[in-house]
């Protein structure tokens, strides 16, 4: 595969990475002036955090209790495992990224 | 090495070289950006085994940021050496020799190294501030010591140049007072 498509496809994994996290942390800072947008907001917090709950009631019988409520476990690890798979992607990129340079000045 | 040997090397050296320091330099600040502003305030008030989520991820987001670090001090070292080859040949002596070039080379480092250290203590320390307080101004001490020895290293170069520069034109200012006394005495 080309160096250059390599790129794209890492830097739009790193988007697709992230957005997620980036849309959850906007939600709770919303603050919008329009009541139905903000309805929209409270009800989109409210199903995210159901389905946490929901998850969580279901591994809590599998977590030690020394490692803490299964509902905090679950989040850290998103949280975590999403902050280790952008670090992951990001040294991806600058690898790619100082290929394409280096073949640049190559040429010149 | 010749001049333009030198010359060539150089100019080679800030065209491979400066492209890869500012990607490496973006991302950087992208990865402080995005776990400093999303995943840090997502993780507080969570915990695992005791320890804050926001920790742990500001660990890994310090330790992302210090591989790159890594990458980006061994960019800069290139650029510096390049930057103070040039400036060996355009500002030195007649016939850049390797001593001058080195000092050259040690300056510009010392002076941009220094530079590069603080801005990036800005990004780590509010980072490691989240881990610990204790760490973060420990730190910023050994920075402290460090910058100071190394600007003063940085100095003693600038300085042993601008000696040999001085006791150079001193030695020309010299042979020419020398000559004129010579012809003035034969007429």
């Amino acid at each position: 595969m080309k160096q250059k498509n390599k790129l794209i496809i890492q830097i739009v994994l790193l988007i697709i990475v992230l957005l997620p996290f980036v849309a959850y942390a906007q939600l709770y800072s919303s603050n919008s002036t329009n009541e139905y947008i903000q309805e929209g907001v409270e009800v989109t917090i409210t199903t995210i955090n159901s389905a946490f709950y929901s998850i969580a009631f279901i591994l809590e019988p599998y977590v030690p209790p020394e490692l803490g409520t299964a509902h905090d476990l679950l989040k850290s690890c998103i949280l975590v495992a999403g902050m280790l798979l952008t670090a992951i992607m990001v040294m991806l990129i600058v690898r790619t990224g100082s290929k394409i340079i280096t073949q640049w000045a190559m040429e010149q | 090495m010749t001049e333009e040997q030198i010359r060539i090397e150089s100019q080679r050296e800030i065209k491979d070289s400066f492209p890869k320091l500012v990607v490496y330099s973006s991302i950087a600040i992208i990865i402080y950006l995005f776990s400093k502003m999303v995943f840090v305030p997502l993780g507080k008030n969570l915990s695992v085994a005791g320890i804050s989520t926001s920790s742990i991820i500001s660990v890994i987001a310090i330790i992302t940021i210090l591989i790159l670090l890594y990458s980006i001090i061994r960019e800069i070292r290139d650029i510096c050496n390049a930057i103070g080859g040039l400036l060996a040949l355009n500002l030195g002596r007649d016939g850049a020799s390797d001593e001058e070039v080195g000092h050259y080379q040690k300056a510009v480092k010392g002076f941009v190294y220094v530079f590069v250290v603080v801005i990036v203590f800005m990004f780590i320390g509010s980072l490691l501030i989240e881990i610990s307080q204790g760490a973060a101004g420990l730190l910023l001490i050994l920075i402290f010591i460090w910058a100071v020895i190394t600007l003063y290293s940085a100095g003693m170069a600038m300085s042993a140049e601008i000696e040999a520069t001085a006791n150079e034109l001193a030695q020309k200012m010299e042979k020419s007072t020398t000559e004129k006394v010579e012809s003035d005495y034969k007429i």
